[in-house]
């Protein structure tokens, strides 16, 4: 479950809605089916958000444990005849805290800038990625928000190669042994570094070199020898991420990576 | 080592005594560990506080030798400083570079009330995202995060920003993203100079 502080104001509306329902009972027992659904309905989501929230580093326990006390008894109480102003005992000092102890941890690690920086990533390529691609960018935003940003550079290259494998299998295997032959018969770099070796199934594709394939995407996507370079140095920067090395990369080289991939992959090699 | 352990416990202990009930235990973890670093060794006697605040106030005043502004961004630094007349080294101090990705320092916010700082917050993020990444894009997560800082955060943030809808802002996508329009990136050029020229007063 993925948490987020648009969430959690959502849920505070809900408890705030409730609380007004009980006070206008003015302290009377709760018989109202709606109401006593409602009651136990939050504290079911409660018990889940909770559960989020605990795997989230920036919340502190003591906090949740603030609110998961309170919401037990509410919980319990439901289960035997109760008074409004039992229940607003209990949940009003949760909606007057849920705010600043809840709510705005949850927005401060949103709003920090590696987290900032996760989402923009992702956001380079909306709309223009397969299922598959996105599985790998949302892997790479989760290594970016955790400062792995070698890892987060070799995942933006494998989202770059499940691309060009999707375009391989599109156009045809046929296809892209004949574009491998025809770059078989031009001379000099790069082309004289393709290994020769026509495909005919998907596993066989998989076992292609990265570089083979880009230069043959010179003759299957129509993209001139500087649009090759640029992907030679960005599989050339990937390789240096996934060796042992004195290369370490910022956050920022990882965004600037993420750009340059959207650029000169997903924006040349269509699907 | 641990000559004087007990004496050490029994001061350390008054004074984690004195110390208000909720930060008592981490006050003693504080000047336990401290007074095992000293009983190794691994730690210099400590300055007096003024001292420190006179050092760190030096320390902010003389502008680092070697600025830790990443290469990919200082470029656009160069750029952004020329066209706005300010030193680079002035615009460089509204942001904290220690942290990857950079951040914003703590700052104060021109703005009457708090429809006027959401804009002012949201114009300073998308600046920051134009020093960053080269688009005047303000993360709406990010927003929210500084209104919090500014105390300016309400249960109006969304309409507090859409006031700004058209001059300001070219578009807002609700919990995803607030785009400048030019007007807005005058706006917000408008701001970081100021904050820029006033991050030395």
């Amino acid at each position: 479950m993925i948490l987020t502080s648009d969430a959690l104001e959502e849920f505070l509306q809900r408890l705030q809605a409730l609380d007004r329902e009980l006070a206008k009972l003015k302290g009377s027992e709760v018989r109202k089916a709606e109401t006593i659904t409602e009651i136990k309905a939050v504290s079911k989501e409660w018990l889940k958000l909770s559960e989020a929230l605990r795997s989230m580093e920036a919340m502190p326990l003591a906090n949740l444990n603030l609110v998961d006390v309170p919401f037990q008894e509410i919980f319990q109480c439901t289960g035997a005849r109760t008074r409004s102003s039992a229940y607003r005992r209990r949940l009003q000092p949760i909606v007057l805290t849920f705010l600043d102890r809840i709510i705005v941890p949850v927005i401060r690690f949103e709003g920090s800038p590696s987290q900032v920086a996760s989402r923009q990533l992702v956001s380079k390529f909306a709309g223009r990625v397969s299922p598959e691609e996105q599985a790998y960018l949302e892997e790479a935003a989760r290594c970016l928000a955790s400062h792995c940003n070698r890892a987060a550079i070799m995942l933006l290259w494998a989202a770059a190669v499940a691309r060009l494998h999707a375009a391989v299998e599109k156009v045809g295997f046929n296809v892209y042994n004949a574009a491998l032959d025809k770059v078989g018969q031009k001379k000099g770099l790069p082309f004289n570094k393709v290994s020769k070796s026509a495909i005919a199934s998907l596993p066989e594709l998989q076992r292609c070199r990265d570089f083979d394939l880009l230069v043959v995407g010179m003759e299957l996507w129509k993209y001139d020898l500087q649009i090759f370079e640029e992907l030679d140095r960005l599989l050339s920067i990937r390789n240096s991420a996934a060796h042992p090395g004195m290369l370490k990369p910022l956050a920022l080289d990882v965004q600037q990576y993420a750009t340059n991939i959207s650029k000169y992959i997903f924006g040349v090699v269509p699907i | 080592m641990y000559k004087n352990g007990e004496t050490a416990l029994n001061r350390i202990l008054e004074l984690v005594a004195k110390c208000p009930k909720e930060l008592q235990e981490k006050c003693f973890e504080v000047l336990i560990s401290g007074y095992v670093q000293l009983e190794v060794g691994g730690v210099k006697p400590q300055a007096p506080i003024g001292q420190i605040q006179q050092d760190e106030q030096t320390q902010r005043q003389t502008p680092p030798d070697n600025p830790l502004v990443p290469p990919a961004v200082l470029s656009r630094f160069k750029n952004t400083a020329k066209r706005l007349s300010v030193a680079v080294e002035k615009l460089e101090a509204l942001f904290d570079f220690s942290v990857d990705p950079f951040a914003i320092h703590a700052l104060t916010l021109p703005g009457k009330n708090n429809a006027e700082k959401t804009r002012q917050v949201a114009l300073l993020a998308a600046s920051r995202s134009y020093l960053a990444l080269g688009t005047w894009t303000a993360d709406w997560q990010e927003v929210k995060s500084m209104c919090v800082d500014h105390s300016c955060y309400d249960g109006n943030h969304v309409a507090n920003l859409k006031k700004g809808e058209g001059n300001v802002f070219k578009s807002i996508e609700s919990k995803k993203t607030i785009e400048l329009s030019s007007g807005g990136v005058k706006e917000a050029e408008k701001l970081i100079k100021i904050l820029a020229e006033e991050s030395d007063q």
